[in-house]
């Protein structure tokens, strides 16, 4: 909605591949497993993060522990170990182990009770004497609406905070719990702001300029109603979506592959003026409602894969296999994709603010000393 | 909404409750077991025996408090159980069985008492 | 493996064209390891758009999916269909009016949770300059277990009171008040006591238990309520001894 309105939306190439989801389902297998002493194996029992610079294998318990390197790190070995072919074969697809079995039954059953629940129930593995297949999955957006400090857009009375927001607190990878964090602080920035907003402005009148954006509104979801035959349907489209997204855009980006995914998403684009309404109904009708999120979906998808495809380097969670090393020099700068109806967004750029902390290189585990 | 009156009811059948179940296998073990296996002497239920037993003064004052609670936790037993099995005639039940509890009281202390 | 055909009878009701909720059934071809919540979702997708239900997480910690599962208030994320016979029916939840097929109206519901005053009622406000409020390990677990309420509503579908009197605050309403009340950082069990400790709070439950035999994340309402019990009895007799008394 605000990128229609014409908030832009920041730094949307860094998506955050969490990596222990389990297989299917996308089900998260928190950190905290990995925090407890929890390691991560391939097909041959190894422990494969070693060959990846992220420290030596230091038996448990340990200190700067290679499993709890930083989540893009982690997923990009992952799609290394796959290449490689020393990934597990599933019926949902390659995965690698997450071992708890060290822990022991009673420190499992005391820190991460919902963990063993969950691998029970979903993938039926009790972790006490079976590792869980894992897997990266897509978890967390870094970039989104163009914010500020005080959880401002803008557009005046506009305010965001959370997920969707973008001031930018997490950067191009976010730490765990950080995202909890920034919601509590923002929310409440958010909500004062609008708070001051609401006391000092008035009512509007029937008739006047708002009244008649709303009844554009209105009038582009009774559209909807009275469309008829056109045979596309909200799951056929977003499952091409999902696939030429998680292909194209996904942990490792190529020019290629970014470009074929742009010209996939336009045709998908296309296509979805074709979508027809199935439920008609006025009472919680949830086939409107996905349409309406598939049609958002779409143009998000699109700021995704443009801003991806402008930024010629890799950073954090967006890595390109043709652009392997970070250009602070061109590109210490905040992407910004600016809606264009029934078009790919343009990109502009916004530097970076350095006040206290120098961008450095990023080394982890035993590297460190 | 204001805070109810229940806890005066309540804290007598929770009590009622506590001590019944430390009293009821006592007194099984001693008319059940006890005196038909001759673990105590024949004489422990004769009439003389109990009679004496009774008038005791703090026998009469823990007979009350036995019989006191014990019909007090049964009357809101029954009370709740009516309603489990359906019957919403609330106000009628309680009567019934909170009068039933009232009236043995009664009768508990002036036997007790004249005993 | 092949796919297990399981029929789902669905009851389904759209106010704007239907005069009273009919039955509906569908046919599903279901993979072993689904859940229910899977089940409803291939027939969005593929047999009957206009279906509609809520759901989130399909992780059982939102809440979201509650219904009926052959006569079970269950969440239709952890409802496996590997422990489920060849017909199953699937209803709204119980004890809550119907808005559209599988979605019921829970506003009922969020203003008992309101009125319990769910939030910390400190002895003395601090500033944010001034610090946080300590609390140990050991005054955490009081009433931890009570924090894993997920708002599901599954005890009130399963609650016989809440079915006899709709009036009733509630197992997860009152569960919700006992943790503020076990809480070491809060003094507001006196603030409460007008909604929890009234006829139609923690004094209309019968101890039935179905409340805790259905919630999905071992909160043990009933033993919160029959907690809250003793404690009201105790402020209720302090209070008669000794009258304004701080709680």
């Amino acid at each position: 909605m605000a990128f229609r309105a014409g908030v832009p939306l920041k730094d949307m190439e860094f998506v955050q591949y969490h990596p222990t989801g389990l297989p299917g389902t996308g089900i998260l297998i928190t950190e905290g497993s990995r925090g407890e002493g929890g390691v991560l194996l391939n097909k041959d029992g190894y422990r494969y993060l070693q060959d990846y610079d992220l420290g030596p294998p230091d038996p448990w318990p340990r200190k700067n522990a290679m499993e709890l390197g930083p989540r893009d790190r982690l997923s990009q070995a992952f799609w290394h170990e796959q290449k490689k072919g020393r990934t597990i074969k599933t019926l949902h697809g390659d995965v690698v182990h997450l071992d708890l079995r060290a822990l022991g039954e009673k420190k499992i059953n005391e820190r991460l009770p919902m963990v063993r629940d969950l691998a029970k129930s979903y993938v039926g593995v009790d972790p006490v004497y079976a590792p869980i297949p894992v897997r990266p999955v897509v978890h967390y957006t870094m970039g989104g609406i163009d914010s500020n400090i005080d959880a401002a857009t803008s557009i005046e009375g506009l305010f965001t905070a959370g997920e969707c927001a973008c001031v930018s607190i997490n950067g191009a990878n976010r730490l765990g719990s950080n995202s909890l964090t920034e919601l509590l602080v923002f929310g409440a920035r958010a909500g004062q702001g609008a708070a001051r907003i609401a006391a000092g402005s008035h009512k509007t009148n029937p008739g006047s300029a708002i009244q008649k954006q709303a009844e554009a509104a209105e009038g582009r979801i009774k559209k909807l109603f009275g469309a008829n035959g056109g045979g596309e349907t909200v799951s056929g489209l977003r499952d091409e979506m999902n696939t030429t997204m998680e292909e194209g855009a996904g942990i490792y980006r190529t020019d290629a592959s970014l470009r074929q995914s742009c010209e996939k998403m336009n045709d998908i684009g296309k296509r979805f003026a074709n979508i027809e309404l199935k439920d008609k109904s006025n009472v919680y009708n949830t086939d409107l409602l996905h349409v309406l999120e598939l049609g958002a979906m779409i143009d998000v998808a699109r700021a995704i894969i443009v801003s991806a495809l402008q930024r010629k380097e890799s950073r954090g969670s967006h890595q390109r296999l043709d652009f392997i090393k970070r250009d602070d020099k061109t590109y210490l700068r905040h992407s910004l994709a600016h809606y264009v109806p029934g078009q790919d967004p343009d990109i502009t750029y916004r530097d970076v603010v350095i006040t206290r902390s120098k961008p450095g290189t990023r080394v982890y585990g035993g590297g460190q000393k | 909404m204001k805070r109810s009156h229940k806890p005066i009811i309540w804290s007598l059948f929770a009590a009622g409750g506590t001590f019944t179940a430390f009293m009821i296998p006592v007194m099984i073990l001693i008319t059940g077991l006890g005196v038909p296996l001759g673990l105590l002497p024949a004489q422990t239920l004769d009439y003389e025996s109990v009679l004496a037993f009774v008038q005791h003064p703090l026998t009469r004052i823990a007979l009350f408090g036995t019989i006191f609670l014990t019909v007090w936790h049964a009357a809101h037993r029954l009370r709740i159980t009516a309603h489990d099995f359906g019957i919403r005639a609330d106000r009628v039940v309680a009567t019934i069985f909170y009068g039933l509890a009232a009236i043995t009281t009664l009768v508990a202390l002036v036997v007790l008492a004249l005993i | 493996m092949t796919p297990r055909r399981i029929e789902f009878e669905i009851l389904r009701y759209d106010p704007d064209k239907m005069q009273k909720p009919e039955f509906q059934t569908y046919l599903v071809p279901c993979e072993e390891d689904w859940v229910v919540l899977d089940a409803l979702n291939y027939i969005k997708d593929e047999l009957d758009r206009t279906l509609s239900y809520r759901w989130s997480c399909h992780m059982a910690v939102c809440g979201s999916c509650s219904m009926m599962i052959n006569g079970e208030p269950t969440l239709s994320c952890k409802s496996f269909v590997r422990d489920l016979p060849n017909q199953v029916c699937i209803e709204p939840l119980n004890n809550f009016p119907i808005e559209r097929d599988l979605v019921v109206v829970l506003d009922d519901f969020l203003g008992k949770l309101n009125s319990v005053k769910p939030y910390l009622i400190p002895r003395e406000k601090k500033s944010l300059e001034e610090g946080v409020y300590l609390q140990s390990p050991a005054q955490l677990k009081k009433f931890k277990q009570f924090t894993l309420c997920i708002n599901c509503t599954l005890c009130y579908a399963a609650c016989p009171q809440y079915a006899h009197d709709e009036n009733f605050v509630g197992p997860a309403a009152l569960a919700l008040a006992h943790r503020y009340n076990l809480d070491s950082r809060d003094v507001g069990r006196t603030a409460r006591q007008d909604v929890v400790a009234s006829n139609l709070g923690i004094w209309e439950c019968s101890f039935v238990g179905a409340c805790s035999e259905v919630c999905p994340h071992g909160v043990d309402p009933a033993g919160a309520i029959q907690q809250a019990k003793i404690a009201s009895t105790g402020d209720y007799f302090m209070d008669l001894i000794l009258p304004g008394r701080k709680s």
